[in-house]
């Protein structure tokens, strides 16, 4: 079969199938086996819940991202760029018609590409922060290298791809190939930030608020 | 040295099989030359195929295009879609009833109905170019066909 019709079909398919049912079952797992405590004034902790998440949404809306300025810069606009980037990217849109016939706007190609290179650019700044800066060196194991290291080459193949450099069938197929890994591996690795952090600031937010009378943020 | 032959010299090497050398250039040469010759033949032919392309490129109707415009081989089509018949691309709403059907001496370029945004049941002219490309070359590829067209962006969009 060819080879990309394998990964653009089949692996596609596997890919979805694996996160839809791996992130409904971490979701699942959180609300199932999550115990909330009777609380005295429960507004007040659905209020500090919704404050932590707010603080943690706004950039430099909290005190660690206020402490290190480049770092939330540069992270901010990464995670900006990361979610929406595959799912209004032109290339990306007119693939979905031909799958599913569904369409919706799509991102100026100069911005898209803009933000691509901020990812890239990023990557790159985290993999040099967890080499050399102390605290973050500490606390990195391979696995979370190896995590923005597929980030870096999906987002990096898909930029080639668009610019046509280099042998572009090869860099195309890799480029789906490392996304559909990054699919699978989001429910089951460090990624699944993405599905827990509404669940998580809620939680730090109002147990905080709650027991300290503190703010998490 | 003694009772030992003395050692083959390279000038030597090369006196002996002389003949043999030539003889053997000649035939590489000649063998080089034919394959040239007809590699040069399938680059002209190629070539003389290529310009029958058109190219897609529709800046009246997309304004400034977002993608390179697509190089379109007509001529190898109609050869290959030669017992499918035309009616695989063209298509024109019948007079009576409004369905799509193949009008002979009728073969209109697809802008002539399908314009930038997408009319009731008519898609857009974007969307009409992938169905009829990329959805015919896929199916070929499915199909296990021996030969299909590029069904990649970068592929039909090719930039300079």
């Amino acid at each position: 079969m060819d080879v990309y019709e394998l990964v653009r079909g089949p692996l596609a398919w596997v890919a979805l199938t694996l996160f839809a049912a791996g992130a409904l079952y971490r979701i699942l797992m959180v609300r199932l086996t999550g115990k909330s405590e009777p609380v005295l004034e429960p507004w007040k902790f659905r209020k500090d819940a919704v404050r932590s998440i707010l603080h943690g949404l706004i950039p430099f809306g909290s005190v660690s991202m206020r402490r290190r300025p480049l770092f939330t810069f540069v992270t901010f606009f990464f995670h900006l760029s990361v979610v929406l980037l595959p799912a209004f990217l032109l290339a990306h849109i007119v693939l979905w018609y031909e799958s599913w016939g569904i369409r919706w706007w799509s991102l100026p190609d100069l911005l898209a590409d803009t933000m691509t290179i901020w990812v890239i650019l990023a990557c790159a700044y985290f993999l040099i922060r967890r080499t050399f800066v102390l605290e973050v060196r500490q606390v990195t194991r391979p696995a979370d290298v190896v995590l923005i290291a597929i980030v870096l080459v999906t987002f990096l193949t898909g930029f080639l791809a668009y610019q046509q450099w280099g042998p572009y069938r090869p860099i195309l197929i890799i480029h789906i190939l490392s996304g559909e890994i990054l699919l699978v591996l989001l429910p089951f690795s460090k990624l699944s930030h993405m599905l827990s952090f509404f669940s998580l600031r809620a939680h730090l937010g109002g147990e905080y608020g709650k027991v300290l009378g503190a703010r998490d943020w | 040295m003694g009772r030992f032959s003395a050692p083959v010299t390279g000038e030597s090497r090369v006196a002996k099989r002389s003949i043999g050398e030539v003889m053997r250039s000649i035939a590489y040469a000649f063998v080089f030359t034919i394959g040239y010759l007809l590699y040069s033949l399938l680059g002209w032919a190629t070539l003389n195929a290529e310009e029958e392309q058109q190219t897609l490129f529709h800046d009246d109707v997309f304004g400034k295009p977002r993608r390179p415009g697509v190089l379109f081989p007509h001529e190898e089509h109609m050869e290959n879609l030669i017992d499918a018949g035309c009616g695989v691309c063209h298509h024109s709403p019948e007079s009576s009833t409004g369905r799509l059907v193949y009008l002979e001496d009728d073969e209109r370029s697809c802008k002539e109905c399908h314009g930038f945004q997408e009319q009731g049941k008519r898609p857009a002219l974007r969307e009409a170019y992938h169905g009829s490309c990329t959805v015919c070359h896929r199916r070929l590829i499915q199909s296990r066909s021996e030969s299909s067209g590029p069904i990649t962006c970068g592929e039909c969009h090719r930039k300079e």
